[in-house]
């Protein structure tokens, strides 16, 4: 207990936590508020709905606080998400087997190969990426409009029965997200990339001078961003049992609110997908609290408004003294 | 005893037309602490970012250890076993020293950075050579001293012979190079060769072994410490005649104060005061550092300023901000003509008519015919060769650029004009017409101002000197008593 | 002789010119591959459309000469929207009241903005991003989620194309507007000011000029003709919409960066957005017209803008 202690004291647990740590006690404060005034909030069925409901949200905020790190953006991701969603609902088989993998595969490939475009446009030739991904939103909206005009499509039931289901009472879906969690926190954290990532966010100049192919990074960044945001595409075909092409098209502010409201930065090199999480659960749990309050539905939309500037205001003021 | 690990001879380097370096031999002994003296632009930093790789010299041979080698990449140096530690840091600030240590060179194992190899490896060198960071410290925490640090332990991590350090005591406190110092002593004695560069000379005489003076580009002499004293090294670093570029200075100065500033004091400034007369040009001078930037922005009202008095022509004015400053007709050219003083993306024009703006516009309309006019004067008076004033100003030559940026400070008709390392990157011509207009703008009475670590400039121009160490000034030296060696003395302290 | 060639030549590699050229070349393809593109009828609708997004666009292009952004422009203008319909019913005698409001609204929503950003020093993406959120709560409250309301006569007939059969009343109020946005900003301190703090925001602040004023102001203009874009469109929609400034937040941008106008700031101007605003109205109303699936559109709207950016980009040296 002590070593925990002793551990938040330090400087670096500080620095590299503080948001996270925030981001958590206001997510915490607000679940309990919730609870306090729904008894059916802390039910299994309705904490399952929330995971289904964040988890696409939850893909594509990942993707882009990878790209905040690099002290970068990506307006696209939403519909990249859209792109993918579409991709996997037309390529896939419902009557083989196995045929969910030609979709699940197709749709992966299709959220690299956006973000690698992305990447090589933003790095290479070194365009504005808040430009830049604003057409290239607008470019993969119009593919995903055209492979699938209208919702629909038909999905793998056994794939899609899997994704909804349960493993042990608890959606399968959490499991994936806590996979997912590791493995992009492993990478940012624990591995050369993850390094190279945000050195090219924090100092773009002394990581060039350190050697580092820092147009490589930057594409690989993107590159990740698109793959993550094609994972909330996949499981959003399974969700709703069909493509639509337009779903995407609030995600991409959404992410950017909650990987701020998680202790990202827009000028790189700080941020944690663990904040990032917290961040989307609040932004999810805002319209569900709000309800449960008996708000008006239409206050909700102002107070959902305020509460996320004066979160981003905190993230700010906070970010002002480093 | 001496084995020597170091000889450069021969060497010369230009860039564009300006000669950094004439003929210079240089050499170096092991295990020695060597110390390159000599003013700003003297050709001290050029030779040792040659050894370290950043430029290829023009002429000239390099040995080391006994064989002539060739170095053209930063690469092949640090393969060669030399290392720099440079002024500009190359660390990356939210990332902590552990981080930054191994950056680009992180070991691996299973795909993943092995942290406890680095640690090791950080540890042992830390322990070696007497540091203590700590590892988990985020670096933009620390200060520039530990950071410093970081970038040493850094370079040791390969293991280099000789150790570059390029001005590392200029931003530390005197405690803070006492440790820098055992440090050095550590390395030293694990059989290390160090070459650095400061600007104390009383860290010549603690540390160095041996000093080599640099001027104008060429090596004056290399001297044991133990066999000089500090005038000796004062004579070797001046001593030289002014050449012809400076008017006549003004000898018609009244006793009538224009301009005065009473005990302004800040967090860099010790209750500086000083007063202009009119017709003459006050300079101040001192090495870089010591609150000569604080001053001027001060006055300019960029500054914020904890006590003191600035008083125009009689009469107590508070510059809280740069427009009050404007507004009182205090002009400042700053000393980095290109973040501080144009709009590189804007045309010349523009840069010349912004600070007077409201002067030839009524209701906040520019009058177009108004403003043509003064642009045209602006650019005679002032000998601004461009092609066209539509032009954005990046595309001028750096004389041309500072012709510019007075001219904006100009367009307000000041009472008070500062000058900022006035004359810093451009040439000989364009200097020489600089100094025509400081001249005659004393003359007309406006008070000018000329802060400067050109000590050529300030002797050359200054009917007064005010000398600053450390935040305050030592002395203001008149008439006679403006000589470099008095200027060298008072920037360390030592009123003459 | 040659060197006033070689002047026009150098001059015309700007962007701000650049685009007028591809705008020329946009018109003559579509007059030739649409019979009755020249129309008056179709030509009036073009510039009315032409006209909200133009209004629109001179607040985002201040904004961005500032070297930032405003994200709260699609949803203000539909706040001017609602407020607007709702206001007037249907009836004249409420116009004043109306115009009233909703310019003490637009004043208010500037200056929430000037305030995150300056004195919260929130970015200004995320300032006016989480001001669009209020707005969009404000407008949820307001209507009820059921926009109601009806124009009155004098704002449909801004909307209709009376004599030549070409020019609207609220083509008339751009065109005004357009002519005082390029006297700002090339005539006037305020402008001057404008450029510099986009181009160096150190040696503005060194040369004397109140940085946070001129946010204010900036902030303050973009969203007062926002919500007047949002108000005059009324007459055009007869009633209220939610989702009335949907794209008007991408589409303004879009117009302002391929008129010319550097993201970073200090570089551009209206004139090029006015290109800017023409050439994204009219590869819309082509796209349709050459009946392009609306996938297609979108593709080719985003390519375009990629392709124009990538050749501006060319001359830039590297950073």
């Amino acid at each position: 207990m002590t070593k925990v202690l002793k551990l938040m004291k330090e400087e670096k647990f500080k620095y590299k936590y503080s948001g996270v740590i925030m981001a958590y006690l206001f997510l915490v404060l607000f679940m309990v508020f919730i609870g306090m005034f729904d008894d059916s909030f802390f039910t299994g069925r309705n904490l399952s709905n929330v995971i289904y409901t964040a988890f696409p949200l939850v893909m594509v905020s990942f993707g882009q606080t990878i790209c905040l790190l690099t002290h970068g953006i990506d307006i696209s991701l939403g519909m990249i998400l859209s792109l993918s969603n579409c991709v996997c609902i037309v390529l896939m088989k419902p009557d083989e087997p196995l045929g969910w993998v030609t979709g699940v595969a197709a749709a992966l490939v299709t959220g690299m190969v956006c973000g690698l475009i992305n990447g090589i446009l933003i790095g290479r030739f070194r365009l504005a990426a808040l430009i830049v991904t604003l057409s290239m939103s607008t470019v993969y909206g119009g593919i995903a409009l055209y492979l699938l005009p209208m919702p629909g499509g038909s999905i793998h039931k056994g794939f899609a029965k899997f994704l909804r289901g349960k493993l042990c009472g608890i959606p399968v879906v959490f499991f994936l997200l806590l996979i997912v969690l590791v493995i992009v926190r492993a990478v940012l954290n624990q591995t050369p990339l993850g390094r190279k990532i945000r050195a090219v966010g924090g100092n773009y100049a002394a990581a060039y001078a350190t050697g580092i192919d820092a147009v490589r990074t930057k594409i690989i960044a993107h590159m990740l961003a698109g793959l993550l945001s094609a994972v909330g595409g996949v499981f959003l075909a399974a969700y709703m049992y069909s493509g639509d092409p337009t779903i995407g098209s609030s995600y991409s502010l959404r992410a950017i609110a909650s990987s701020i409201i998680g202790g990202a930065v827009f000028s790189g090199a700080v941020g944690d997908v663990l904040g990032t999480l917290a961040g989307v659960v609040i932004l999810t749990l805002i319209n569900n609290m709000l309800n449960l309050l008996g708000i008006s539905s239409y206050f909700q939309f102002l107070l959902q408004g305020i509460i996320i500037i004066a979160a981003l205001a905190l993230g700010s003021l906070k970010n002002v003294n480093r | 005893m001496a084995e020597e690990i170091l000889r450069m001879s021969g060497i010369y380097k230009s860039f564009g037309g300006c000669k950094a370096l004439t003929d210079v031999d240089f050499a170096c002994n092991r295990g020695e602490v060597h110390v390159l003296a000599g003013e700003n632009g003297a050709g001290k930093s050029t030779i040792l970012k040659i050894l370290a790789g950043l430029f290829e010299a023009d002429r000239g041979e390099i040995c080391l250890k006994g064989e002539k080698v060739k170095i053209r990449t930063p690469r092949q140096s640090q393969d060669m076993g030399i290392a720099m530690v440079f002024q500009e840091l190359t660390l990356v600030g939210e990332m902590t020293v552990e981080e930054n240590l191994f950056l680009n060179m992180e070991p691996v194992r299973f795909g993943v950075v092995d942290r406890k190899k680095i640690r090791r490896q950080a540890e042992t060198v830390m322990e070696q050579y007497g540091i203590t960071i700590d590892l988990d410290a985020i670096v933009c925490r620390l200060t520039v001293a530990q950071q410093q640090m970081v970038e040493i332990i850094k370079i040791l991590l390969h293991d280099p012979e000789l150790i570059i350090l390029d001005e590392p005591t200029s931003a530390l406190a005197r405690k803070e190079v006492e440790k820098l110092f055992q440090i050095v002593r550590n390395l030293i004695e694990k059989g290390k060769t160090i070459i650095f560069i400061s600007h104390r000379l009383e860290e010549v005489f603690e540390i160095g072994d041996r000093v080599t003076v640099f001027k104008d580009g060429e090596r004056v002499d290399t001297k044991l410490v133990s066999e000089i004293d500090t005038d000796d090294l004062i004579r070797m670093m001046v001593g030289r005649s002014l050449q012809n570029i400076f008017p006549p200075k003004n000898t018609q100065i009244t006793e009538e104060v224009l301009f005065e500033v009473k005990e302004l004091t800040g967090k860099a400034l010790r209750q500086v005061s000083f007063a202009v007369k009119k017709g003459e040009i006050l300079g101040i001078a001192g090495l870089q550092g010591h609150g000569q930037t604080e001053l001027m922005n001060a006055i300019s009202g960029l500054y914020p300023l904890e006590k003191g008095e600035i008083r125009m022509k009689g009469r107590e004015i508070k510059v809280k901000n740069a427009k009050a400053a404007l507004k009182n007709k205090i002009a400042l050219v700053p000393s980095d003509r290109k973040t501080e003083g144009l709009m590189l993306g804007l045309p010349v024009r523009d840069n010349l008519a912004l600070c007077s703006l409201g002067r030839r516009a009524r209701m906040g309309v520019i009058s177009a015919s108004k403003e043509k006019a003064y642009i045209d004067h602006s650019v005679k008076s002032l000998s601004i060769k461009v092609f066209n004033v539509n032009n954005p100003v990046a595309s001028l030559s750096g004389g041309n650029q500072q012709k510019v940026v007075l001219g904006k400070e100009l367009g307000i008709d000041p009472d008070v004009i500062l000058f900022h390392e006035p004359t810093r990157g451009i040439d000989v011509e364009a200097k020489n017409e600089f100094y025509n207009i400081m001249k005659n703008l004393a003359k007309q009475g406006t008070a000018v101002i000329m802060c400067s670590s050109d000590m050529m400039e300030v002797i050359g121009m200054s009917n007064r000197v005010a000398v600053m160490y450390e935040g305050a000034v030592t002395q203001i030296l008149e008439g006679e008593d403006i000589t470099e060696e008095n200027i060298m003395r008072c920037a360390m302290g030592i009123s003459v | 002789m040659e060197t006033k060639v070689l002047h026009i030549k150098e001059n015309l590699r700007k962007p701000e010119y650049f685009v007028y050229i591809i705008l020329a070349v946009m018109f003559t393809v579509a007059v030739i591959a649409s019979p009755g593109y020249l129309q008056r009828a179709h030509m009036s609708g073009l510039l009315k459309t032409a006209s909200f997004l133009g209004i629109a666009a001179i607040g985002q292009t201040f904004a961005i000469l500032l070297g930032d952004i405003d994200l709260s422009v699609a949803n203000t203008i539909t706040l001017g929207n609602v407020l607007g319909a709702q206001i007037l019913m249907g009836s004249d005698a409420n116009l004043g009241k109306a115009f009233v409001i909703i310019l003490l609204a637009g004043i208010l929503i500037g200056a929430g903005n000037g305030f995150g950003i300056r004195y919260l020093k929130l970015d200004p993406f995320i300032m006016t991003l989480g001001m669009s959120s209020v707005i969009e709560g404000v407008f949820m409250i307001y209507t009820q989620g059921a926009p109601k309301g009806k124009t009155s006569p004098f704002m449909s007939s801004l909307c209709r194309s009376a004599g030549t059969g070409v020019v609207t009343g609220v083509f008339l109020i751009w065109i005004v507007l357009v002519v005082i946005a390029i006297f700002v900003m090339k005539k006037t301190t305020f402008g001057r000011n404008v450029f510099a703090v986009g181009a160096n925001k150190t040696a503005a602040r060194f040369s004397g000029i109140n940085t946070t004023k001129i946010y204010f102001i900036v902030y303050i203009i973009s969203a007062v003709l926002a919500i007047f874009a949002g108000f005059l469109l009324v007459g055009y929609t007869g009633t209220s919409y939610l989702d009335v400034g949907v794209d008007y937040n991408d589409n303004s941008i879009a117009a302002v960066i391929i008129g010319g106008t550097a993201v970073t700031g200090g570089r551009g101007g209206y004139l090029g957005t006015l290109a800017g605003v023409m050439l994204m109205v009219m590869l819309v109303d082509f796209l349709t017209i050459v009946n392009i699936s609306e996938a297609g559109r979108q593709m080719i709207q985003g390519g375009i803008i990629i392709i124009l950016l990538l050749l501006y980009n060319r001359d830039k040296a590297s950073h």
